[in-house]
């Protein structure tokens, strides 16, 4: 039934692929642009930290939001490499699905399709909105929705059922985290910090607001190559250089 | 001469290619990884606005750096488009460059090899970190130097002289900047805006300092792609347009 129903959401969108090459460009750029898919979440969480030294309940709910979206990325990871592995939908040779112009080459077909982690990542930061401002946060789910996770249906990267997989796992993780004590216990310290050492403080906070924008792309990116070279010098050398980086394709 | 020079740096770098397999893929990480190339002058920035002490100075310094970094992207920019076309080492037919492990020579590289705008954008910042910081400030010139600028050299983006030339306008576009008054006729709009709409002004600055971290990738890849779009819809075939999708990683930033 779900799988029906991906399929059924998949054609609806794949009907317009190919039909408008600059509509096709405009929409892969939103798949790969970072600066569409989590920096606008981590904006304005940056900006609802940054004006209330005096709002601890603000401050407690962002703390919990990162540590909720780092929970949710990190289950979205093990669940893709140690779950049940589901075929991309522009990988599955059962699915007649038309590329739209623009594609990357495939360079995920070894990632399992379900959960979506941008998804996760990208729900669990629009949840930590909600619970800042109601109306922003709702505007965030939107974006999230239409911006990031709409997109990557469209190229074929994930079927709907696998962002609703995501979407939940972000949601929760948020949940979670809110709902224990995790973060004010780091609070108290993070105050300390902030107050004893500003410059150190906020030089660490650009880092960290940099990292999650960006998936954490560079340190995935140094974990993969390490291994690649441990297993290089281990064994013979691979025939092609791994996957490409600096494109935000990767998953 | 200066031909001469470059030509004999660019061979001698080049001799360590394909040496070390895993060095090349090293190299070739440093090329791309913005969390290495441009942040940590972003951050240092960063901390330095909100530091206590002296902060009408430090802000100051910030903004001429900011200006400064603007008016060198700019400069060596429109330089590469309009001024005398140079091929990069690893196109050009006079060189015998070898590419490092891994890498594959680019199809087709936009804009002349001169001057580098990565290293205008790269040093412009570190200079501003020196005004800021003399000691920080040298260890930032270093860093983006080692890190930022040999790396193109070593993949055959640019000439020895492309990246001083780069370096030597973000200098004097940040000490230029810094020594008029007009960082000082920004500074008072900011501090306004950040004092009636923090949120909004933090929002934004954040914004743009990623911007900065990522030397503009999304917005300089959403223009190549508007500007393929346009050229695409003028000719008749679709097949010519030969872009890719995403820029390969170590020509993904011909700056």
């Amino acid at each position: 039934m779900i799988q029906e129903l991906d399929l059924w959401i998949l054609g609806a969108l794949n009907q317009f692929a190919t039909r408008s090459w600059t509509a096709d460009h405009l929409i892969g750029l939103l798949v790969n642009a970072d600066t569409f898919k989590a920096l606008p979440f981590v904006a304005v969480l940056s900006a609802y930290w940054l004006v209330g030294p005096d709002r601890p309940a603000d401050r407690r709910n962002i703390l919990s939001t990162l540590i909720g979206a780092f929970l949710a990325m990190g289950i979205s990871r093990v669940w893709q490499n140690l779950g049940p592995m589901r075929a991309r939908p522009r990988s599955d040779s059962s699915i007649d699905f038309v590329l739209p112009h623009g594609a990357d080459h495939d360079l995920l077909a070894s990632w399992s399709s379900f959960p979506s982690d941008t998804a996760a990542l990208s729900v669990a930061l629009a949840a930590g909105v909600f619970l800042l401002n109601r109306r922003v946060g709702i505007a965030a789910l939107v974006w999230a929705l239409v911006v990031v996770c709409i997109p990557r249906i469209y190229f074929g990267l994930h079927f709907a059922s696998d962002i609703l997989g995501g979407a939940t796992i972000g949601i929760l993780s948020v949940w979670l985290v809110v709902r224990s004590r995790f973060a004010d216990w780091i609070l108290r310290g993070v105050n300390v910090v902030e107050a004893r050492w500003p410059v150190l403080f906020y030089a660490c906070f650009m880092i960290l607001a940099f990292q999650v924008s960006t998936y954490f792309l560079d340190l995935r990116v140094t974990g993969a190559k390490l291994a690649h070279v441990v297993s290089y010098q281990m064994s013979e050398p691979s025939p092609e250089p791994e996957a490409e980086f600096k494109t935000g394709t990767l998953p | 001469m200066l031909w001469d020079i470059d030509k004999a740096l660019v061979a001698f770098i080049n001799s360590y290619a394909q040496k070390s397999w895993a060095f090349d893929r090293a190299i070739s990480f440093l090329i791309n990884a913005d969390t290495v190339k441009a942040l940590p002058f972003v951050v240092v920035l960063t901390g330095y606005w909100f530091a206590r002490g002296n902060q009408t100075e430090h802000r100051r310094t910030v903004l001429s750096t900011l200006i400064g970094a603007f008016v060198a992207m700019v400069i060596t920019r429109a330089w590469q488009n309009l001024g005398p076309a140079r091929p990069r080492p690893q196109q050009d037919p006079l060189l015998d460059f070898v590419m490092p492990s891994g890498a594959t020579r680019a199809e087709r590289l936009d804009w002349s090899s001169f001057p580098s705008d990565t290293a205008g954008l790269t040093m412009a910042l570190a200079f501003g970190i020196f005004l800021l910081n003399r000691r920080l400030g040298v260890v930032m010139l270093i860093w983006g130097f080692v890190l930022s600028c040999l790396p193109r050299i070593y993949f055959g983006l640019h000439y020895p002289s492309d990246i001083a030339a780069g370096t030597l306008i973000g200098i004097l576009a940040v000490y230029s900047a810094d020594r008029s008054s007009l960082p000082d006729w920004l500074a008072r709009p900011v501090g306004l805006a950040e004092a009636r709409w923090p949120g909004l002004f933090y929002a934004v600055a954040l914004f743009v300092a990623f911007q900065l971290s990522t030397y503009f990738f999304d917005i300089r890849t959403a223009g190549k792609r508007i500007a393929n779009a346009f050229e695409h819809h003028r000719s008749a075939e679709v097949e010519t347009i030969a872009v890719p999708a995403v820029p390969s990683p170590d020509t993904e930033d011909p700056g």
